[in-house]
């Protein structure tokens, strides 16, 4: 038997995709909710995620729900917070071991699905709101992920670049919210904000497994349809960000061993099979133009390499150098760009790319998350292409589509973050 | 010469099955047959890491000691063909290649989902064919400097290091992998090929593949590619590492939201089956204490004193073992004495029978589930054969464990007083430390 995919309905307002794969051992249940990223409710949305996924009424600490998710075979239950464009997306993902591989004869998915409703439609609630002691458990978890923005110095680089790129728009906030904005949540609040999430996100649900599960549809449908659903209408997936006027440049100064650069260039252009060849080409793999060039050729940085996000259509290069090289490197990085813009790259080089990007599409469907990436992009884009026809559509991308869409990039914010006193140590 | 062999190993508790062979090269070579997957993963690697700093084999008289970072170093530079960058050849596959050097082990690697065959001859002539000149060694030190800077920035590393830094006094486990500025500069493309030639013999070597692959078309490749060669018996020599500790505790200070922590307790080293069975044991004993449905990890939580990030492991290898915990917190002397306190209760009592079960049942269900990644499996016959053991025996080891097994492991084989806490924090937290502890 081989793979398959089916859209169906939950309801009119949500969507249910079976992806069926036979090599899988594992059922996985990922429920997506996605909602405008808006400062005055991402931290309420964010923290009510958090505490649905770790306790339920039934199972009232986090302790409780992992004896029951260890008893289900090492099953897992958890959520994902993060940005899409504009969008807040939260996604819960319930998954276990297939019954076969039970020991005991135990119908390891059905206690699954009534760990997953339990925890949905039965949170573990005191009074009007969550539960005192896990709504604070999971308050100090959200700060201290907040507060721990800074650890990861390449990622803070990039997003502090993103903050000031995508100023005034819904992007150039966190999924997480302030600090500020958590501290002014209660465990009732929060829990409106949980029923708010319910009622108004937009849901994707994605039933991933090794076959055809007829019980999961009904139980799901039973559950959503207690919810009286009146979705907001979520701005377009694919928001393309304006150019600004000048580019803006911010340089903050930390006690570190590496400065770290990040630009970002804005595209107008649509066509997102040459922007993705013409990113890959010019900063993504170890042969593209920056690695050969920022990297191997000059020694300037350990990494160096571009990233393109198509729903803000937005290219990041980002580096890790010494702060006597960064306008070596920075003139070096734009000096790549014009090479591409100018057709200054061998057809080999071209063919290269085309054969790195058919590698990854056929290695989608290798895992349960490759399938779910694969449709919701489909979802978003608004059209279903199946693997050989992307391979198709990116095989046709042409010498010249790649120069035009690396012409249509204009730099329109620089980040430095500089090592503080690297001069006094190094020169 | 020897001959080819063959051998089906089969797990018997699931019933994955995997190839090994024998190859008359004196290569070992695991091959994972995976039905319905598009990737191939393929590892070829050696069991030389950051800690073989000195060694000989029988072709020389005295042990060679050389500079701190030169297993990294030589990952690096075998990129490097005569004529062309390796990726280069790569490209024209479309396979995505990488390498990566630990402690113990340094390995190359390539995945895709089509010319598996094509992008195995590149793995196997590059790893096979080394080029250093005084030039291309002389770039690479620019780089790998750049890489060297990153990691000192990032926490995680650093807290990591003071905490090997604070268990051992002379295992060079405390070393960081990719050595200092300082020692790099020491390499030259002389130290590389002596290091190539002692520690990239097929004999010291393991080809893994799994996913999307036949066993007669690797074996095919093997036979046309694979130079034979001697077995040098190789001989490492590890300084001696009393079992005490350096050092109670390490604070340092860089830009970070709460402080970072590990608490590092000392066991003591073994090898082999023995080294596998104890790392079971100790994992297992860890997930009852402390892992998420743990009383002392919802205790730790409600209380404020660990976040989301807590978590425990053992890392153990040649010469070393030791078991980590690791996290954020405002207050880690009371997260220190809390799990510690935690071990002693055990050693005493005993561990929750119910509690044991459960973990058991778990762990036995993740295995399983990881026989669902191509780069897990490839992964895990590689770590198997270079750690002297069979790819299923962890899963064999778990199935036969007993919760006395594990009481046993946590009676005599940890004392908590050879433990280290190590802490990052940012010099702000420093400045607002009260008395009795870390800031609230």
């Amino acid at each position: 038997m081989s793979a398959s995919y089916k859209r169906l309905q939950i309801s009119d307002t949500i969507g249910y995709h079976q992806i069926i794969d036979p090599k899988f051992k594992t059922n996985t249940i990922k429920v997506r909710f996605l909602l405008p990223l808006e400062p005055q409710r991402a931290a309420g949305y964010a923290l009510a995620a958090s505490l649905i996924p770790t306790s339920a009424r039934k199972y009232p600490s986090i302790a409780a729900l992992n004896r029951k998710m260890n008893r289900l075979y090492g099953g897992s239950a958890s959520v994902d917070v993060s940005k899409m464009g504009d969008l807040q997306s939260v996604t819960m993902t319930f998954s276990a071991l297939c019954n076969r591989y039970a020991l005991e004869q135990e119908d390891i998915l059905g206690e699954l699905l009534t760990v997953l409703t339990d925890c949905l439609f039965d949170p573990n609630l005191e009074g009007e709101g969550f539960s005192r002691t896990e709504y604070a458990i999971k308050a100090k978890d959200l700060l201290d992920t907040i507060e721990a923005d800074i650890n990861n110095k390449r990622g803070y680089a990039i997003r502090q670049c993103c903050r000031l790129a995508y100023k005034d728009e819904p992007a150039a906030y966190s999924c997480y919210g302030t600090k500020e904005e958590v501290l002014a949540l209660t465990p009732e609040s929060t829990y409106q904000a949980y029923l708010e999430l319910l009622r108004t996100a937009a849901i994707e649900i994605f039933f991933i497994g090794p076959e055809e599960q007829p019980q999961v549809l009904p139980v799901l449908k039973e559950a959503f349809s207690q919810i009286d659903r009146v979705p907001n209408a979520l701005c377009a997936f694919i928001s393309p960000s304006p150019l600004k006027e000048e580019s803006a440049l911010l340089t903050e100064t930390l006690p570190v061993a590496q400065c770290k650069m990040v630009l970002a260039f804005k595209s107008s252009c649509t066509n997102h099979y040459a922007m993705n060849l013409m990113n890959m080409l010019y900063g993504m793999t170890p042969f593209s133009k920056l690695f050969a060039n920022v990297r191997e050729k000059l020694s300037l940085c350990y990494y160096c390499t571009s990233s393109y996000s198509e729903l803000k259509q937005t290219i990041f290069v980002d580096c890790g150098v010494e702060k006597k090289n960064i306008e070596t490197a920075k003139a070096e990085i734009l000096r790549q760009l014009e090479a591409v813009q100018n057709g200054d790259f061998t057809d080999e080089l071209l063919e290269n790319t085309k054969l790195s990007i058919f590698n990854s599409i056929r290695s989608t469907g290798d895992t349960q998350s490759s399938y779910v990436a694969w449709y919701f992009t489909a979802l978003i884009r608004g059209y279903l292409h199946t693997t050989d026809e992307a391979i198709e559509a990116y095989q046709a991308v042409t010498r010249e589509q790649i120069m035009e869409a690396a012409r249509s990039l204009t730099l329109d914010t620089i980040y430095i973050m500089e090592a503080a006193g690297e001069e006094d140590v190094h020169e | 010469m020897n001959k080819t062999t063959q051998t089906v190993i089969t797990s018997q508790t699931t019933g994955d099955q995997f190839v090994r062979i024998d190859h008359a090269s004196g290569l070992t070579i695991y091959v994972c047959e995976m039905e319905g997957f598009s990737t191939t993963e393929a590892l070829f690697a050696t069991k030389y890491g950051s800690i073989n700093t000195q060694f000989k084999t029988i072709h020389d008289e005295d042990y060679c000691i050389v500079p701190e970072g030169i297993a990294h170093f030589l990952e690096h530079k075998l990129f490097e063909n005569e004529d062309c960058d390796v990726f280069s050849l790569y490209a024209k596959t479309g396979a995505n290649a990488n390498a990566f050097t630990s402690f113990d082990k340094t390995a190359y690697l390539f995945s895709c989902s089509d010319h598996y065959k094509e992008s195995l001859e590149i793995l196997l002539s590059f790893v096979q064919n080394p080029y250093f000149t005084p030039e291309s060694v002389a770039k690479e030190q620019g780089i790998i400097g750049q890489e060297i800077r990153m990691t000192n920035d990032d926490p995680g590393w650093r807290v990591f290091f003071n905490t090997l830094r604070g268990l051992y006094h002379n295992h060079p486990v405390k070393i960081d992998i990719a050595g200092t500025q300082e020692s790099i500069a020491q390499i030259t493309d002389k130290l590389l090929y002596r290091c190539y030639h002692t520690f990239y013999n097929l004999h010291n070597m393991v080809l893994s593949i799994s996913g999307n692959c036949k066993v007669s078309e690797v074996l095919e490749i093997a036979d046309r590619l694979l130079k034979p060669c001697d077995d040098q018996e190789l001989e490492m020599v590890f300084p001696e590492e009393p079992m005490t500790i350096v050092s109670p505790e390490t604070i340092d200070y860089a830009p970070v939201g709460a402080p970072v922590f590990h608490l590092g307790l000392k066991c003591r080293p073994k090898s082999g089956y023995e080294n596998l069975k104890a790392e079971m044991e100790a994992y297992i004993a860890m997930q009852i204490l402390t892992n998420a449905s743990s009383p002392l990890y919802q205790s730790l939580m409600e209380e404020g004193l660990i976040n989301n990030t807590f978590t425990s492991e053992i890392f153990n290898g040649d010469g070393y073992f030791c078991i980590i915990f690791d996290g954020e917190s405002n207050d880690t002397h009371t997260v220190r004495a809390r799990i510690l306190d935690a071990i002693r209760k055990a050693q005493e009592t005993g561990l929750d029978a119910e509690l044991f079960d459960e973990i058991r049942k778990s762990t036995y269900g993740t295995m399983v589930q990881e026989m669902n990644y191509v780069s897990t499996v490839a992964n895990l016959m590689m770590n198997a054969h270079l750690n002297r053991v069979s790819p299923f025996d962890t899963i064999e080891i778990l199935s036969r464990m007993t919760l006395e097994d594990v009481n046993r492991f946590l009676r005599e084989e940890i004392d908590p007083e050879l433990s280290t806490l190590s802490v990052v924090m940012s010099p702000v937290q420093e400045q607002e430390k009260g008395e009795n502890g870390y800031a609230q």
